[in-house]
């Protein structure tokens, strides 16, 4: 059996991986959803628009401020969304 | 359609924060932030910030200048900062359209409908300054 498969980068951070017919997208890069809805359109053009959710939950997302970096205030952070494989 | 939907049911699966639901509109798709954990972690309807109406009155303005509008109608109706990200140098068809009480969303897509070519937007929340930044991006 031949086994037909490529793997090409979409959107950075976006893989989309074909094998036997199928379209596998992946993605690890935090916002995979929204970052996968920006690989597909950049790959075939779809036409998706996308709309976060407001995170208020600690276990939701990673403070990622230097230990160095000195915050001026709460705004002063660097906090994004918590990051799985997608 | 699916591959969507396939989409925002393996984020769940991933335990990815936020919950996503697929709306076709015409010849596009929406995916929308339907459900975000509270403080506490317990899982809760939200209510998308392009749901929220928006009346701007009948006016002679560029596209760029009635999506600002429609962001800064925003701003003041939920008291959080809406940022644009707007391409520069297009988007400079001129409307005289207004709006009454109509879904931020649908506001945004009848705006983008004036421009040239096909246009798609990308709704970001920042945690930390808890502002949105609406994207507006050529679709390929």
């Amino acid at each position: 059996m031949t086994l037909l498969c490529a793997v090409l980068l979409g959107a950075p951070g976006v893989v989309f991986s074909y094998a036997n017919g199928t379209v596998t997208v992946t993605t690890d890069y935090r916002r995979g959803v929204g970052m996968i809805v920006e690989g597909l359109r950049e790959r075939y053009g779809w036409k998706v628009n996308y709309e976060d959710v407001p995170i208020v939950y600690r276990g939701d997302y990673d403070d990622l401020t230097a230990p160095t970096y000195q915050p001026k205030g709460p705004e002063d952070r660097a906090l994004d969304p918590r990051v799985t494989a997608l | 359609m699916a591959i969507l939907t396939q989409l925002a049911a393996a984020s769940a699966a991933a335990g990815l924060p936020g919950r996503f639901e697929v709306h076709k509109v015409g010849d596009q798709y929406d995916v929308i932030g339907s459900e975000v954990a509270d403080e506490r972690g317990v899982l809760r309807p939200v209510s998308p910030l392009l749901d929220t109406p928006v009346t701007l009155a009948e006016n002679e303005r560029t596209v760029t200048g009635l999506i600002q509008a429609v962001a800064d109608s925003l701003s003041v109706s939920v008291g959080r900062r809406v940022l644009t990200v707007l391409p520069l140098n297009v988007l400079g068809e001129r409307t005289d359209q207004g709006f009454t009480e109509k879904p931020a969303r649908e506001a945004i897509r009848a705006a983008l409908a004036k421009a040239r070519g096909d246009w798609v937007w990308t709704l970001n929340y920042d945690i930390s300054s808890r502002t949105y930044y609406l994207n507006i991006n050529r679709a390929r």
